[in-house]
């Protein structure tokens, strides 16, 4: 018997031989240290989406024309030489002749600041009522004393505000995401598999959706919501137009990533045996684009963000009460308020950072997600 | 005994031994050369230590499996290696009037370099394709290659490169000047590319498998234009391939590289009949040639190259070969020895530690030669009384071409058209056939992996009845799908990447409802050790095994089910040689063992002659002539079958091709001739031929052929 | 390439009609209709024949007719040129529009003008240049410009106009043209308050079309093709620019296809940051003011644009690749 079994240079590869393609994924993954770095960025915004009341220190709603506009706080951390953080107090008066308030530190006033220290309660991801969060301040509640990025218009602190509007803005990219890969999957595999007149209706329509301008569409479709919806309801509403147009690019690569698969031969195999069309897709063809799927979503993830923050800044998406980038970044449409209170900008920071790790994230995945390159 | 400098290690340690060539017919020298590639996985030695001389109005043919750094060789004399890859070592000394230039000092994109691309040494290499630009016209760029190396005006240029066009044998080569790459067929564009190489006037041409990817009546005339060339130019030509037999048609002198290295050179006659390193042997036993016996066990090479990362220790080859001897081939590496004026072999059964003088009879060396068993059933009479399997009548596929925004039908490409044959049980029937001839198309339809429009597929049931596959519709064949099993071409589409071995050959078991879990690792393991592979390979996955071992996974699968009935479409065709012979030896173990019946698709007639009993050769979608292995080889019918034997190269130099290729290129199946569909090519065609479809007549009863003039040709077949 | 250009044409007539369609849809959606709007208008204005006068509006307009009936009058106005009253400005759509819909475009082709000036030389440069420094900057650079949505920019380079350089980067025209008849002057002008709007809108398509470049080249520059230019002895520099990039360029002229469509949508809220005399502050306008009949006309008019910037690309496309040209 011819000895192509007795190969021995393949033994001592025994690991990678028998490592399964979800592995080699993982390891080819794991050499792209952008994408890492992308990925644990991603990580930390989803957990500060999930723990955002423990990490606010204020009740992102409470508001108070005394406090409005006022620029951000530096924590002391020393005092005497010794460790004991806390801030000074603020005091504001209005300017008589520009009517502006202005604000002066009152050294005199301490404000002790202290980690897990008592504020507004809240239900502890849902399950138990607790008034813990991660930085707290004592004797005066945080509302009234505790400004780490400065307060809004409405003198609502725009720290606590920036922390729960990422819950809203992550989610909302999710849920949004979701969607598209429903349309996308179905739509692009029906497209890719099935092929003929079915794949060329379904081709026309992407193109057709991919040549419209979607932002005025946009900005038709949400300004038809009634005003009287309630947040979740021009909420959902928001999901549904943003991913109605946003599946395309995910339907053209199924399509793209079916038909190869449907070509190769192993499919072919598998239909030979006997095997139904069911299991041919299901156990034959879906794991081997899973991977790409992942990857389009986590670059489709960003666009879904960035299109409700464009919405709500126009004032045509989210609307307050409701809390999003977009709904902070709506306040600094004004030029000049933005000159005189440049803490209104913040916001842009969280949507250029997760934009950028989901784009590094994206990248790392597709580039390791190919299961003949290895 | 004179040392040829052909490892490195001896070339360092002796340079004054060196001087430039001392024959005047000498054009290059290629002394130590080692091109290696530095990526971050680690260090791979494409070319490590290869030496040789390339001698005016003489072809060096260069042949080896994939791999063995034959066509980094040539790139690295032209100094186009691309990053990570550099070459490290050597000296490539071109003649130049009267003195010697090294190529390897040279700045590789300095002005005396880019004068040596194409001016001194032209290039031609595999993919016809995409070889030219898709955007820029062919006249473009050959006028661009003719005024890189002579001044001449634009209308100068473009007279020379007509006159080029004119002298590959381009016909209207004026027309062809305006046209793209994409417009002409495989074959033109081959010899256009041809054209642009030989526009600076070069010395020597470097064809790096320049017939690989044209059909093997192409092939033919590609390989006569070269050698023509090079009578009419007295230019020299490398000439790289895996093809033994194409280096037997077309070469002067031999270098067998593996792994980088040179481990045999010499006359093309003494390479074929007195080869002396262990590897040539087992290459030029493991090709199943046309004149040796059919059926008979071919001796093979065990395993498979290595990737290169994995070098063996010592002579690279000693992992593989019969006559390696422990303690020296996997210790030390080997040194080159003269053996005759021009044969050298880098081998230690000829050096001071095992050789036992200068010359060794290697064949007596090699036990498997003198034992090989002849596979038993290969009596071809007992098979014509078993009951035929399967009666294919007038099977059609026509694939449609659509086009515009609603996807009308334009045309038509006539796949398979009335093709018509039996198959009896336990024999194996060959379909024979260049691109488009609508072989695959038959198989894929007898199999209903795509459903023909038209015509029968009878099928005996174990019960004895027919079955017409060909009106089942998907979910009627599927209790059927266990008597038809398939073997793939591609070893690497066949298997899917996410499953383990276990899951890909128990998969036919699981879908069909055989066997508890546990029964089925049993049946995989055993099916396994019929097809030679270790049991314990069983929690593999595909990305684990070397191509051969991939198709021999994909075979048992295909025997899972116990098929009576297996279809083989061209599966060893993307395999080496020392590989293919293998998995031949395999198939034809395995029809002895479980009495399979093959339907066997090839494109190549000397792995058919090797394993078919009866063989239907197509050309455009029909069957023109069918027979046994015998009377289709010896006794052709048709001029197409003969044209096509004449055109397969031989694995023997003294036997060179005297014939005349065919004209023109396979027929399009979009827009096939009138009446018959060879007659634009056929050297017998009359009148009749060019307006009256022949019939599928039959001659005698194992017999049938579709040309009016079948009768009265007396036409040749392979010599005996 | 007839039938190239044919089946072309016939994409985009019927991509305008979907667009037809979807700003019907946007004019239709809110409740009520716009008589409804004006009836409330009236009885606020304390008018006793509101009923009346609405019932006029509803016949007029054919608002009581089924709604394709409706669709079919509205688009068969919009055919001639008559895209309805606007009632926030009570003037019509058409006037109200007026030249801002050239601006529009005019904003749109600078930043598409932008992105390729600037794209293709850096994406050549990061292909031929794999892995040097350089490209590992610009890569990165382009990760960056890919992450800030424009909008944001243009409010950031607003902030910083205003704070840094104490000037208002925003506008296409200085005061004193605003209102001017057009002269070489005040075209002039205007080219110099496009620079801001163009990077601006731009940078998220350089950015994309430098990897586009990139990574196209690099697939080319692999190909046997420039194995055989480079065999036949061309410089390595003619090289590159006769064959590979001319091949990547096709692929280059066709993402118009789809950028054209974003930076025309960009635009619409750049412009508003920017406070740009285009289309897009006006859209936003109708939009809160429940102006339907403007914005569905801005609608269509963004998207019937949008098709023919398109086509235009691809009958760019047909010209410089021949495959195309000589297809059958």
């Amino acid at each position: 018997m011819p000895a192509d079994s007795l190969d021995k240079a393949v033994t001592d590869e025994e690991r990678i031989s028998v490592a399964t393609q979800r592995q080699l994924i993982w390891w080819r993954f794991r050499k792209h240290k952008l994408a890492m770095c992308g990925g644990i960025v991603v990580l930390l915004f989803y957990l500060v989406a999930l723990f955002g009341d423990f990490l606010s220190t204020s009740d992102p709603q409470a508001s108070d024309g005394q406090r409005s506009l006022m620029p951000p706080q530096s924590v002391r951390l020393f005092q005497d030489g010794s460790l004991s953080p806390h801030v000074y107090a603020v005091r504001g008066e209005r300017d008589p002749v520009t009517l502006q308030r202005t604000y002066a530190v009152d050294p005199s006033q301490r404000i002790p600041v202290r980690l897990f220290g008592h504020g507004y309660e809240y239900k502890f991801l849902g399950l138990f009522t607790t008034d813990i969060h991660l930085i707290g301040t004592e004797g005066t509640p945080a509302e009234e004393s505790l400004f780490l990025l400065g307060t809004d218009q409405q003198g609502r602190d725009i720290y606590s505000r920036l922390i729960h509007a990422t819950r809203t803005s992550m989610l909302i990219g999710l849920t949004g995401v979701v969607l598209s890969i429903l349309l996308g999957v179905a739509l692009g595999g029906i497209s890719g598999y099935y092929g003929g007149a079915v794949d060329t209706v379904i081709q026309r329509l992407i193109e057709i959706l991919r040549s419209i301008p979607v932002i005025p569409l946009w900005m038709g479709l949400a300004a038809a919501m009634p005003k009287d919806w309630s947040v979740t309801q021009v909420y959902f509403a928001l999901t549904v137009i943003l991913s109605v147009i946003g599946w395309t690019e995910l339907g053209r690569v199924v399509r793209g990533r079916v038909m190869q698969i449907r070509s190769e031969d192993f499919v072919t195999a598998a239909e030979l045996v006997g095997s139904r069309p069911r299991r041919v897709i299901f156990v034959h063809m879906v794991p081997l684009f899973a991977s790409h799927i992942i990857a389009a979503t986590t670059l489709a993830l960003p666009l879904m963000i960035v299109a409700e923050t464009s919405l709500s800044f126009l004032g045509l998406g989210l609307r307050p009460p409701a809390i999003s980038w977009g709904v902070m970044l709506q306040q600094a449409q004004n030029v000049q308020a933005v000159a005189l209170s440049p803490w209104m900008l913040v916001p842009v920071v969280p949507v250029v950072v997760v934009i950028l790790a989901f784009n590094f994230l994206g990248d790392g995945l597709r580039d390791a997600a190919d299961p003949y390159d290895i | 005994m004179r040392l040829i400098p052909m490892t490195s290690s001896r070339y360092l340690s002796e340079p004054d031994t060196l001087g430039p060539p001392q024959d005047a017919s000498t054009l290059l020298s290629v002394r130590g050369l080692k091109t290696h590639f530095f990526a971050d996985e680690g260090t791979t030695r494409a070319v490590d230590g290869v030496s040789f001389d390339v001698t005016a109005g003489r072809t060096l043919g260069v042949v080896g499996e994939s791999g063995c750094g034959k066509s980094i060789t040539a790139r690295s004399l032209l100094g186009i290696i691309s990053p990570p890859g550099r070459i490290v070592e050597g000296e490539i000394l071109l003649r130049r009037e009267d003195e010697w230039v090294d190529l390897a000092q040279l700045p590789t994109d300095g002005p005396e370099m880019r004068q040596v691309r194409g001016g001194d040494i032209g290039l031609v290499f595999q993919e016809p394709m995409s070889s030219f630009s898709p955007v820029h016209t062919i006249g473009n760029q050959i006028v661009e290659a003719v005024r890189l190396h002579c001044e001449l005006t634009k209308q100068e240029a473009e007279q020379r490169a007509l006159e080029l066009l004119k002298m590959v044998g381009i016909p209207r080569p004026e027309g062809v000047l305006d046209e793209y790459s994409w417009q002409l067929s495989g074959g033109l564009r081959q010899r256009a590319m041809i054209a642009m190489a030989l526009a600076g006037q070069p010395r020597l041409l470097i064809a790096d498998e320049p017939t690989t990817a044209l059909d093997v009546t192409t092939q033919a005339q590609i390989l006569e234009l070269i050698r023509q060339l090079k009578r009419d130019t007295n230019m020299a030509v490398m000439l790289i391939t895996h093809d033994l037999g194409v280096i037997a048609e077309m070469a002067d002198e031999v270098l067998v590289v593996y792994m980088g290295r040179v481990v045999e050179r010499g006359p093309v006659e003494e390479i074929f009949t007195a080869p002396r390193h262990p590897y040539t042997r087992a290459l030029l036993d493991s090709i199943p040639s046309m004149q040796a016996v059919a059926r008979k066990k071919l001796p093979s090479i065990s395993g498979s190259v290595p990737h290169p990362f994995n070098r063996p220790t010592g002579c690279a080859f000693h992992p593989r070969c019969r006559n390696a001897v422990e303690g020296v081939c996997d210790r030390t590496e080997p040194d080159t020895r003269l053996l005759g004026p021009d044969h050298g072999v880098t081998c230690h059964l000829y050096g001071d530690e095992i050789g036992k003088g200068d010359r060794i009879d290697l064949p007596l060396l090699n036990p498997i030669l003198v034992q090989l068993p002849e596979v038993t059933g290969g009596q071809t009479d007992s098979r014509d009384e078993n009951p035929t399997l399967l009666e294919v009548r007038k099977l059609t596929k026509f694939f449609p071409i659509r086009s515009g925004l609603l996807g009308r039908v334009r045309a038509k490409v006539r796949a398979v058209d009335e093709v018509t044959f039996d198959l009896r049980q336990g024999e194996t029937l060959a379909l024979v056939g260049e691109s488009g001839s609508g072989k695959t198309t038959t198989a894929q339809s007898i199999l209903r992996a795509t459903d023909p429009d038209s015509g029968e597929i009878l099928f005996r049931r174990p019960d004895g009845h027919l079955v017409d596959l060909a009106t089942l519709s998907r979910r009627q064949m599927r209790p059927l799908r266990s008597e038809l099993q398939m073997i793939f071409q591609d070893p690497h589409s066949s298997l899917n990447p996410r499953m383990t071995v276990l899951d890909i050959v128990a998969e036919p078991l699981r879908v069909n409802g055989i066997g508890t879990r546990e029964e089925r690792v049993d049946r995989v393991a055993e099916l396994l050790k019929l097809v030679g592979l270790r049991p314990e390979y069983l929690r593999r996955f595909p990305h684990a095994f070397s191509g051969g071992q991939r198709q021999r996974i994909g075979i048992a699968r295909a025997l899972a089910l116990n098929p009576r009935l297996v279809v083989a479409d061209e599966p060893v065709s993307a395999l080496d040689v020392s590989v293919q012979a293998q998995i031949l030896n395999l198939l034809l173990e395995l029809q002895d063992e479980l009495g399979l019946t093959y339907l066997f698709v090839s494109h190549d007639l000397s792995v058919v002659k090797h394993i078919s009993d009866r063989i239907a050769v197509m050309y455009v979608g029909q069957v023109v002539e069918l027979g046994t292995r015998d009377e289709v080889l010896f006794t052709p019918k048709h001029p197409y079958t003969s044209t096509l034997l004449a055109a397969v190269p031989r694995p023997d130099p003294t036997a060179r091709q005297t014939f005349t290729p065919p004209r023109g290129e396979v027929a399009d199946p979009t827009n096939p001739p009138s009446g018959c569909y060879f007659h634009p090519r056929c050297p017998f065609a009359v009148d009749r031929c060019r307006t009256e479809r022949p019939v599928w007549q039959e001659l005698t009863p194992t017999r049938r052929v579709r040309c009016h003039r079948a009768e009265e040709l007396e036409l040749r077949g392979i010599a005996t | 390439m007839l039938n190239y250009i044919g089946r072309r044409l016939a994409l985009g007539l019927f991509t305008i009609w979907a667009v037809s369609v979807l700003s019907f849809l946007i004019i239709q959606l809110p409740q009520g209709d716009f008589a409804t709007t004006r009836l409330a208008e009236l009885a606020a204005a304390g008018n006793s024949s509101a009923s009346f006068e609405a019932e006029r509006l509803r016949a007029e307009y054919g608002l009581d007719q089924p709604i394709l009936v409706q669709y079919f009058a509205w688009i068969g106005q919009v055919v001639q040129g008559d895209f309805g009253m606007s009632f926030d400005w009570n003037r019509p759509v058409g006037d109200v529009i007026g030249d801002r819909l050239a601006l529009s475009m005019v904003v749109s082709v600078a930043a598409i003008i932008f992105t390729w000036a600037v794209a293709l030389p850096i994406g050549v440069y990061s292909a031929v240049r794999r892995y040097s420094v350089g490209d590992y900057t610009l890569t990165f650079l382009g990760f960056l410009g890919l992450a800030i949505p424009n909008f944001l920019l243009a409010l950031v380079l607003m902030y910083l106009g205003f704070a840094v350089f104490d000037a208002n980067v925003g506008g296409l025209f200085s005061a004193e043209y605003e209102n001017a008849p057009w002269s070489f002057a005040k075209a002039w002008d205007l080219l110099k308050h496009l620079v801001i709007p163009a990077i601006v809108l731009g940078v998220a398509g350089t950015a994309q079309l430098i990897r586009i470049m990139r990574a196209n080249l690099l697939d080319e520059l692999k190909k046997p093709y420039v194995v055989t230019a480079r065999a036949k002895g061309l410089s390595e520099r003619r090289l590159v620019a006769k064959y590979p990039v001319r091949v990547a360029l096709n692929p280059f002229a066709s993402s118009i296809g789809f950028l054209f469509p974003h930076v025309v949508s960009g635009a619409v809220v750049v412009s508003i940051v920017l406070s740009l005399p285009t289309v897009g502050p006006l859209l936003l306008r109708a939009l809160q003011a429940q102006d339907m009949y403007l914005a569905g006309a801005i609608v269509l008019l963004l998207g019937v644009m949008t098709v023919i910037g398109t086509l235009i690309s691809d009958l760019v496309l047909m010209w410089l690749d021949p495959r195309i040209r000589h297809a059958r």
